[in-house]
């Protein structure tokens, strides 16, 4: 077991190999082209112009997309592995409106004050815990010119609306293990998004806008095909934490992981990825 | 200054760089001369090519091109020299063969080839796709027809192909003919009016101008082919023919043993 307030690093291992890192380069990278496409790259209150902050960069998949739609835009990418960073410039080829940086979002940023016209990040509950948001979310103040914005988007879980019990018990033992791990407030839901909203204004920001949306991938829907893939792969990968948080049910997670996985591939597997976005502005 | 004066001089200078830019360019060096006597390119592309090919012989060339053909380079400009593959890329996938269990391997592998291929040949964003077009037997010993899988590509394509469902391809089929070579073979013009036979399991057909097809092949056996789709015409130079057999190659690490068959020579 775990202290509860101990800072965490990602929670999916990614070990120095590269080629170990391969799988979850490829599904965050899989995983940002169809989240692009249901919540957008921006939302309509920022002005698609400026110089952004891409915090947890990953690959660079929305970094990329977004300078590619908007060209007067350039982003500052950080992310804390090698490999993302190393795929990330990979993909750049000369554009100058990206770099990207090795860079610990749970540390201060190392940036001078009001460098940045926006500040963004998506899924940050990966490698975030309960005692590093609000800390990060005022460095994001900081570094935030003024009337600057901040858009962050998270999510709620996966299996929302799976009526199968192996794949509520699935969830149940990722809630968990995010509790354990120090990164959520509730055991039993991530519960991250409805956080965000009291974080922003602490730190000083005016919330002017929150979306919900659904990512339905479930069987026959258009999103079904390359996201059902997508999160067979995740449940490989997320083998090691769940193991590590929740070990009591190691026998559990091996048998659930695999019918899980059966199952998602079944003329009746549902699922949805619930996000939120959240805008502020200084 | 005059850019066919330009390359009259560069031509005339050594009989080998008039030799060498008609290779690059994929003509008939007398198209050169031809050029220099006063006929003119006969589209945009080549008229970038041209500058391409032959400007690194002479400071000027690029420029008077520019000021006899303006319009060619409005146009996005393919024929820039493209990189190699990183070496980094190389190292992640080499890495993941050897070290990844077969699902997430094929996963990983499939997944990153398609995006770093897109985007690298493709770097102008001018619209691409790609598809697997992939070996299925019934009985492991001869190919009994070719499923064309989910893929990836831009612009149109960045996420529309990889939704539309598996199309299965008949062996007899033009497409699955030319895959059972086991050569590449290239179209660097398609018919505006009709669509060719080749595209049809690509959306959007109507709109390529250029098409590939380079075999996944490994120690002379064949998995399938990739299928690339172009909005250019004369979208697949050298350099990308090159790339794209390299990124065929990197493709087959996805796959085992099992699902590479061995094609008789006709």
């Amino acid at each position: 077991m775990t202290n509860m307030d101990q800072e965490s690093s990602y929670f999916i291992p990614l070990p120095p190999s590269a080629g170990d890192a391969a799988p979850e380069v490829a599904r965050i990278a899989i995983l940002n082209k169809y989240v692009n496409e249901t919540i957008g790259l921006l939302p309509p209150q920022i002005r698609p112009q400026g110089n952004v902050l891409d915090l947890g960069c990953g690959p660079g998949a929305w970094a990329h997309a977004t300078v590619d739609t908007f060209p007067a835009i350039t982003v500052t990418g950080i992310d804390i592995n090698e490999s993302m960073i190393a795929w990330a410039k990979a993909q750049a080829y000369g554009k100058q409106q990206l770099e990207f940086h090795i860079g610990d979002v749970t540390k201060p940023l190392t940036y001078n004050d009001e460098t940045f016209d926006v500040v963004h990040s998506r899924f940050l509950i990966g490698v975030m815990s309960r005692t590093t948001w609000l800390p990060l979310i005022r460095e994001c103040f900081r570094v935030t010119g003024p009337g600057g914005m901040i858009c962050l988007i998270e999510t709620d879980g996966n299996f929302v609306s799976n009526p199968s019990e192996h794949a509520q018990r699935f969830a149940q033992l990722v809630y968990q293990a995010y509790w354990r791990a120090g990164k959520t407030f509730s055991e039993t839901q991530l519960g991250l998004a409805t956080m965000l909203e009291q974080w922003l204004e602490q730190a000083g920001y005016h919330v002017i806008d929150v979306q919900k949306v659904a990512l339905d991938y479930s069987f026959g829907t258009a999103y079904y095909r390359p996201l059902v893939q997508n999160f067979a792969a995740f449940i490989q990968l997320v083998k090691p934490f769940l193991l590590q948080y929740v070990p009591e049910a190691s026998k559990d997670i091996k048998e659930l992981s695999e019918a899980v996985t059966q199952e998602m591939f079944q003329p009746h597997f549902k699922s949805q990825l619930d996000l939120t976005s959240i805008v502020g502005q200084k | 200054m005059d850019w066919r004066k330009i390359l009259a001089e560069i031509i005339e200078e050594q009989p080998t760089i008039k030799k060498r830019i008609a290779e690059e360019m994929e003509i008939a060096a007398r198209t050169l001369d031809r050029w220099v006597a006063g006929t003119n390119p006969q589209s945009m592309q080549q008229i970038q090519k041209l500058a391409l090919a032959a400007g690194r012989y002479h400071p000027d060339l690029e420029e008077a091109l520019q000021c006899a053909f303006p319009a060619a380079f409005k146009e996005p400009f393919l024929f820039h020299v493209l990189e190699d593959i990183s070496a980094e890329f190389y190292s992640q996938l080499i890495g993941a063969y050897a070290t990844l269990q077969p699902n997430l391997k094929r996963y990983a592998v499939k997944n990153l080839v398609y995006l770093q291929m897109v985007r690298h040949l493709d770097h102008l964003i001018t619209g691409f796709v790609v598809v697997f077009v992939q070996a299925v037997t019934e009985d492991k010993c001869q190919i009994d027809h070719f499923e064309v899988q989910e893929g990836a590509g831009n612009t149109a394509w960045d996420t529309q192909q990889v939704l539309s469902p598996p199309f299965a391809l008949a062996v007899e089929s033009t497409l699955g003919r030319e895959i059972l070579t086991s050569v590449p073979h290239v179209m660097q013009s398609l018919p505006l009016d009709t669509p060719d036979e080749r595209t049809r399991c690509l959306l959007r057909r109507e709109e390529l101008r250029s098409l590939a097809l380079q075999p996944v092949r490994r120690e002379g056996a064949l998995a399938g082919g990739l299928l690339c789709g172009s909005r250019q015409p004369d979208f697949f130079t050298n350099a990308r023919k090159d790339l794209l057999r390299k990124y065929a190659d990197l493709f087959a690490l996805a796959f085992s043993d099992g699902d590479f068959y061995r094609v008789p020579i006709v």
